[in-house]
């Protein structure tokens, strides 16, 4: 394992740029494929990429080459995080700080799904133990703003927020957090600054371009409502979300003809019209939010990694 | 020179790569043809279904097993439902409501089958893309 593109694979895993690790791992794991760590660091780009299938594949391979990592646990509970599967993520959460007592990422983490779960005091412990374990950790004090950030408490946030990027004006999660907090208190231009500040740096950053996403269609009017439902599509599982688009699908075209039964062919007619306008419009608006997305990030002088 | 290693969902697109073609096309051909020309032996049912299916199978999808149990499923919703509504007897509807109404959940269901197909497919077919532009560059 001595060898310079383990580091180029970290670093761009680090960087968000999953692609290029992906690829080189793969050839990483061409040359060494009984390497638990490659497996284990190509199944956390597979989970920067959603696919979880081959995440959760390659972490198996991980795990069995190497069952006592603490690293490993944590990728998993980000795999069980991202399906969902709350109660086996605090599990592996739980394991990974059992193997490593010292990892306050799996701590963090941990807070993120009680969050998520509605346990707000269990997620406040948990910060304020990472906190104990690392007080001077930039990773820590971004949390705190998130925690607080989510709560609604945004002045509260917004102190964490200051702080941690008076640790580091550079870092990422700090911008986005403060970005975050602008939205939410109306301040678009400031909210802006910050995603286009993380953008220019790392163009691959994804959630400073979805915060940057989230600030222009808020500002758009003929998008905005699109963007809104489709966000919170979006959140949902694949099932769910095709359920709620059937569903939909199905409320009109029967109100339609419930309506037609009982004697309003006009209410019925027009029922059938806006669902009509509906769908043009949800399909329209996928182009129409590329373009506009595009124009706007054109707008931004790239490096050519982008 | 070793093999590159392949990650489980990568596709192994075989002798008919060139007709691989994006699966939501597929769908929005599938919703928009039927407006203008209803092809023959109920075609605007079997016809995504197989056609989606073959997609899966050149692109060497796979999940292309989920695919085709999710159109089984679908094509055995759709003929439960059409003998559950031919049991129903209901006098207080003219016939043609109740069939709209049959219609109308009908499509709900093969949509639904459609756009699930549509979205394991997605992901094979984005990775498929991506592969092939690395080779081309």
């Amino acid at each position: 394992m001595s060898d310079h593109r383990i580091e180029l694979a970290e670093s761009y895993y680090q960087q968000g740029r999953y692609d290029l690790a992906i690829d080189l791992l793969k050839k990483l794991l061409s040359e060494e494929p009984d390497e638990a760590y490659f497996h284990g660091l190509l199944a956390g780009c597979l989970l920067g990429k959603a696919r979880l299938h081959a995440a959760e594949h390659e972490l198996g391979i991980a795990l069995a080459l190497a069952p006592n990592h603490s690293y490993l646990y944590l990728i998993k509970a980000r795999l069980s995080y991202l399906k969902k599967s709350f109660r086996d993520t605090l599990d592996d959460c739980d394991e990974a700080s059992r193997l490593d007592p010292t990892n306050i990422d799996a701590l963090l983490l941990k807070s993120s799904v009680l969050q998520t779960m509605g346990q707000l005091n269990e997620a406040l412990t948990c910060i304020e133990s990472a906190a104990n374990l690392a007080p001077d950790s930039i990773s820590v004090t971004i949390a705190f703003g998130d925690y607080y950030l989510n709560t609604g408490e945004l002045d509260k946030s917004e102190a964490y927020a200051l702080e941690a990027l008076k640790k580091d004006a550079q870092n990422e999660s700090a911008n986005i957090l403060m970005g975050n907090i602008q939205l939410g208190k109306g301040n678009t231009e400031e909210a802006e600054y910050h995603a286009k500040f993380v953008i220019l740096n790392n163009p691959n950053a994804t959630d400073a371009l979805r915060l940057f996403s989230n600030i222009k269609m808020r500002k758009n009017l003929f998008a905005g409502l699109w963007w809104r439902v489709n966000s919170k599509i979006a959140q949902l599982s694949n099932i769910k979300g095709s359920l709620v688009l059937i569903l939909a699908f199905l409320f009109f075209n029967l109100l339609s003809q419930i309506v037609k039964d009982l004697g309003y062919p006009g209410a019925s007619t027009f029922i059938s019209l806006f669902w009509l306008v509906v769908v043009i419009y949800s399909w329209l608006m996928i182009p129409y939010y590329h373009k506009t997305l595009k124009k706007e990030l054109e707008k931004f002088s790239f490096n050519r990694n982008f | 020179m070793r093999d590159e290693y392949q990650i489980i969902d990568e596709p192994k697109p075989g002798a008919f790569e060139q007709y691989i073609l994006d699966p939501s096309i597929i769908l929005f051909l599938s919703i928009v043809v039927p407006l203008f020309w209803i092809p023959p032996f109920h075609g605007r049912v079997w016809i995504p279904l197989i056609w989606l299916w073959a997609n899966g199978y050149f692109l060497g999808s796979p999940t292309l097993k989920k695919e085709i149990s999710f159109g089984i499923l679908g094509l055995l919703s759709l003929i439960l439902t059409l003998v559950l509504f031919s049991q129903l007897s209901i006098t207080w509807l003219p016939k043609e409501s109740l069939v709209a109404y049959l219609r109308t959940i009908l499509f709900g269901i093969f949509f639904f089958t459609l756009y699930m197909i549509v979205s394991l497919q997605s992901a094979p077919y984005a990775i498929h893309q991506y592969v092939k532009e690395q080779n081309q560059s």
